[in-house]
């Protein structure tokens, strides 16, 4: 089977598995969106410069279209698009734990620190924290951990969170406003 | 966009089942507008109070950060997923322009280096290429500038200096260049590897100097010197990279003009960048020459003057100009490692001690010099020294003198004005000085050397270093100053005002008012005697008394001296001189204080004018339309004084950095401007960013921070946060009484603030006394009839109102309503309220006639 045709596959099992979610399917989906958007995330945002990078919207979509079936349902998108958002989130994370990885084994030991180097050692410590936030947040309120998944990860937009979760864009603004307000909370411990 | 401080404990240790409750009731009250939030949680959360406060935070965090996570992750990523990406890529084999990859050599700052070759040479000649990390321009700026400065950089042809042979652009449009490849060891490396002794190094590093001399001559500045662009072959030859590479991929000349917003693309190694360099202002072949002095230091002392980075540039570069460096031979002293610093260089740490300090140290620290103008003139000059100091001949560099060094002190301190003033007082003394050259007189000379031996005893007496570490603030500085000059000096009366005036000006500078005052009415007294009136020196410290006054609140008596000051300076000086905008501004605030808001912004806008047409400094044109932001602001006008309020901050925040106190008044004048009209939620991190730098720079015993802290809690109280308006406001009261003299009118505004507080707060018995205080203390500064008497006696009407004392509340309201009606206008809601509160006194005191009189009223 071509990774299409599995993809969308899976994309209608886990959603017979109905609300529920059909965990073997969501776990062999995830990797396949991972890889993918991790491809093209090296590629994309690998080489070009800061503030002129290629949107994580992009990105999702692209996978969207290169791992979908043309005859895939609006559905399986919606479907596709929360998959593809939390795999962002581990992709864009897991660059952060490389950062840091790299960093204690020396790696970087040779390059001086100099501005751009901060920002990026910043960057990576910023996300990391985020994604700790977020997993706290998620035990609190599992929609608004995902919200914030869709919207700042996936780059999604309000109505298309609203398909992905099944809910209405207002509540979706909501949620996103909480979310952001208690993640902030967390990370500065100020208000 | 995301942001994190440190190990900050977690705001909340919620379970779901609370949360869901918390998030309900945020929820209802995001549905509301901000003020009726506040009585919307009194009734949601009247049983629980932490769960109120819970709520209420993340309220506030909601409303607090707007741009937060708004940034998309992948944006937001992509340096880091980019330098990953250059970490972990595999580039064996890869052809750049026509070269090919043969492995990688390293990384730098700026990029990774490969060995490679030319793919089309039969001759298989390497060439070391260093691919650009960063993306820079994509423009193709690089590559074009690279074509221009190209006959340059090739025609540096120096044994000392690899060989720029080539430049491009990858198909990933990476700007790359190949250079003559050197195979050696980073000089560091190489001198500890061979254990070279102390004459050795300095051997190789005069080689060094002479590389940088010959390129500098061409015009060519390195910018990026260290180590690990300096190599040393096996053969002992010393060879120079990256010539000129840094200047070629830095920003557009125009774009200097804006350093802070392109600090991601400056190129340089923090730890040997000179302060300049941080501040991204332009480099010169003296920015070189404080990177000569930092790899000196390095090969001398076995380590690096200044600490890792790991801190803003701007910061960095505060420091490197208000630190004093430590000399490489009292680091030596320090360094844990002092053992194997002097085994590196063959010798025992006591020796290495010895023979590093005196002309080494002085070497050192004058091609360190933060002004770049005090260091060598060039690498030659310093290599030139450090010949002399090898064949025994007296250097040319001096210890800094006691008058630099009390400048960078002072400057430490960063009280803006003091310093300055200090920095005249040394300028008085160094005038005095350069007379006694050209002296013919044994008396200029007497005085000139009692002025210098004043001064001089006066900084070693305070010198943090001289006195075992203990830190002295200008303030106990100045307080020495200010004693001895009471006693010293009495048969010069001339020097001894000047003296008197510029500590005047120190004190008026730390905000203590009472000591300047007292300075600058004996000097002036002194001056007048001398002088007369009829001159420029006696205008200036008039001038600077009605400063002083009119920050004591004496605003008749600062009115009075200032137009004496106007008509003074332009009789001395003509009408269009700055000192008259100076006085002309003055004056204006006075009025301002004294509520003529018209006649003010009249005053200001004259001085303004000179100012523009003159030409006058940025800094002092922000200050006037400053005064005019505020002139806008008394009169409702917070958009037109927000503005301005921000034009100031930015002309300030270019020229002064991010720290300066100035600065932060800004932040703290957009926040009230932004309060003003209604916006509290925006004002508030605006003014607790402001105060918060202004107890960092100022000190918390300040009184500007006392009054910011007044303006914060009038914010909580607009908010309807009464109770931590209340303390805060009592915290505020406690900082006046201690910091300004009896009955300030800034003391009296805050007695008004927590007075209100009280009366909201149902407590009109301790309101009282406090509005009775305020009352007495306005009634005292301010002009019969001003608008914020009135103010006063509302709220104390009120306050008696509560307490059920109609007839003692009744002059007070009736006088305050004639005057507020005035300023607010007959339909403004508080004159309406306030007739309303009238009526009522009247009708409970049986006046009916007087009641309808009022409640007739349109």
């Amino acid at each position: 089977m071509d990774t299409q045709s599995e993809v969308t596959a899976l994309l209608h099992e886990i959603r017979r598995g109905a609300e529920g979610r059909d965990a073997s399917a969501m776990e062999r989906l995830l990797p396949l969106v991972y890889d993918d958007l991790r491809r093209i995330a090296h590629r994309q945002l690998g080489s070009e410069r800061d503030g002129h990078t290629v949107s994580t919207t992009a990105l999702v979509h692209e996978a969207y279209l290169r791992l979908v079936d043309r005859q895939a349902g609006w559905d399986d998108r919606a479907q596709f698009l929360g998959v593809a958002a939390q795999a962002m989130r581990h992709v864009l994370v897991d660059y952060a734990r490389q950062h840091r990885a790299a960093k204690r084994t020396g790696a970087l030991d040779q390059v001086p620190l100099d501005d751009a180097l901060l920002v990026v050692e910043e960057r990576a410590e910023s996300l990391l924290a985020l994604d700790e936030a977020l997993t706290r947040l998620a035990s609190l309120s599992a929609r608004q951990g995902r919200v914030v998944e869709c919207r700042f990860f996936g780059g999604l937009t309000e109505d298309e969170t609203a398909e992905v979760l099944g809910v209405t864009s207002r509540t979706v603004r909501r949620d996103w406003i909480k979310a952001k307000g208690w993640l902030h909370q967390e990370l500065t411990g100020m208000p | 966009m995301i942001g994190r401080d440190g190990d900050v404990p977690h705001a909340t240790d919620t379970s779901p089942a609370r949360w869901l409750e918390i998030d309900r009731i945020v929820d209802g009250a995001l549905d509301l507008p901000p003020d009726e939030r506040a009585p919307y949680l009194e009734t949601t959360c009247a049983h629980d109070a932490t769960l109120r406060a819970d709520v209420e935070r993340l309220l506030r965090s909601c409303d607090a950060d707007a741009g937060f996570l708004e940034r998309p992750a992948g944006e937001y990523a992509a340096p880091l997923v980019a330098s990953v990406t250059a970490t972990t890529q595999t580039v064996t084999g890869m052809r750049v322009g026509p070269y090919r990859v043969v492995e990688e050599a390293g990384r730098g700052g700026m990029g990774v280096v490969y060995v490679a070759e030319r793919d089309d040479d039969q001759y298989r000649r390497r060439v070391a290429l260093k691919l650009v990390r960063r993306g820079l321009d994509d423009d193709g700026s690089v590559v074009r500038r690279f074509v221009e400065e190209r006959q340059i950089l090739a025609s540096l042809e120096h044994p000392s200096i690899a060989r720029l042979l080539d430049g491009g652009m990858t198909t990933d449009g990476l700007p790359y260049f190949a250079m003559e490849y050197v195979e050696g060891s980073p000089i560091d490396r190489y001198c500890d590897e061979r254990r070279l002794t102390v004459d050795a190094r300095l051997s190789l590093f005069i080689n060094v100097c002479d590389a940088v001399q010959y390129a500098h001559r061409r015009l060519v500045v390195h910018r990026d010197l260290k180590p690990s662009n300096i190599l040393v072959t096996d053969g002992g030859e010393v060879k120079l990279l990256d010539f000129g590479i840094a200047k070629l991929l830095e920003p557009d000349a125009a774009d200097q003009q804006a350093p802070n917003t392109r600090t991601g693309l400056r190129l340089m190694t923090p730890e040997y960048a000179s302060p300049e360099q941080l501040r991204g202002e332009p480099v010169s072949t003296a920015s070189d020459v404080y990177s000569l002095g930092v790899l000196l230091y390095e090969l001398l002392a076995g380590r690096r003057p200044h600490a890792a980075a790991g801190r803003p540039a701007q910061e960095m570069a505060r420091a490197r100009t208000e630190d004093e460096v430590t000399r490489p031979s009292v680091a030596l002293g320090r360094a844990p490692n002092a053992a194997a610093a002097a085994h590196a260089r063959s010798t025992s740490p006591e020796r290495l001690r010895r023979r590093v300090g005196g002309d080494l140290d002085t070497i050192v620290l004058a091609a360190m010099r933060a002004e770049p103008e005090r260091r060598y003139g060039s690498a030659e000059q310093l290599a030139a020294d450090v010949r002399r100091h090898l064949t025994g001949l007296p250097v040319s560099a001096r210890r800094d003198t006691w008058t630099y060094r009390a400048h960078k002190f002072v400057r430490r301190h960063r009280v803006g004005v003091a310093a300055v003033v200090v920095i005249v007082l040394l300028l008085a003394a160094s005038t005095v000085t350069t007379q006694l050259q050209s002296a013919r007189i044994a008396r200029e000379r007497d005085t000139a050397a009692q002025v210098s031996g004043f001064l001089v005893d006066l900084f070693n007496g305070a010198d943090p270093y001289g006195s075992a570490g203990r830190e002295v603030t200008a303030r106990v500085l100045l307080d020495s100053g200010a004693a001895r000059v009471a006693r010293d000096l009495t048969e010069q009366p001339a020097i001894r005002a000047h003296l008197m005036a510029t500590m005047g000006r120190a004190y008026y500078g730390l905000g203590r008012y009472g000591e300047a005052r007292r300075l600058l009415e004996q000097a002036l007294a002194l001056r007048q005697t001398t002088l007369g009136d009829a001159d420029t020196s006696v205008a200036r410290t008039m001038h600077l008394l009605a400063q002083t006054m009119l920050d004591q609140g004496e605003y008749p008596g600062a009115d009075s001296l200032y137009q004496r000051v106007l008509a003074l300076r332009r009789r001395l000086l003509g009408t269009t001189h700055l000192d008259v905008a100076q006085t002309l501004r003055g004056l204006g605030l006075t009025r301002r204080a004294r509520g003529d808001n018209a006649g003010a912004e009249t005053l200001l806008r004259e001085a303004l004018t000179i100012q523009q047409a003159r030409r006058a400094d940025p800094l002092d044109i922000a200050t006037t339309l400053n005064a005019l932001g505020h002139v806008h602001r008394d009169g409702g006008r917070y958009t037109a004084a927000e503005s301005l309020y921000r034009q100031v901050h930015d002309i300030r925040h270019t020229r002064l950095g991010e720290h300066h106190p100035d600065v932060a008044n800004s932040l703290v004048n957009i926040g009230a401007a932004i309060a003003s009209a209604g916006d509290y939620d925006r004002a508030e991190p605006l003014l607790r960013r402001g105060i918060a730098s202004k107890q960092r720079s100022l000190g918390d015993e300040h009184p500007d921070v006392a009054t910011d802290l007044s303006g914060l809690a009038s914010l909580l109280h607009r908010k309807g946060e009464l109770a931590a308006a209340e303390s805060l406001y009592r915290d505020v009261l406690q900082r006046q009484r201690r910091l300004l003299p009896e009955a300030h009118s800034r003391t009296a505004t805050t007695l008004l603030g927590l007075g209100t507080v009280l009366v909201a707060r149902n407590a009109p018995l301790e309101a009282e006394p406090l509005l009775r205080e305020a009352l007495a203390i306005e009634r005292r500064v301010l002009p019969a009839g001003d608008s914020r008497i009135a103010e006063v006696e509302r709220t104390l009407g009120q306050c008696l109102v509560r307490l059920g004392r109609d007839r003692d509340a009744e002059p007070l309201l009736v006088t305050s309503f004639a005057s507020l009606q005035t300023r607010w206008g007959p339909n403004d809601r508080r004159t309406m309220e306030l007739r309303q509160q009238i009526t009522e006194m009247y009708e409970r005191l049986g006046r009916l006639g007087d009641a309808a009189r009022y409640r007739g009223m349109r």
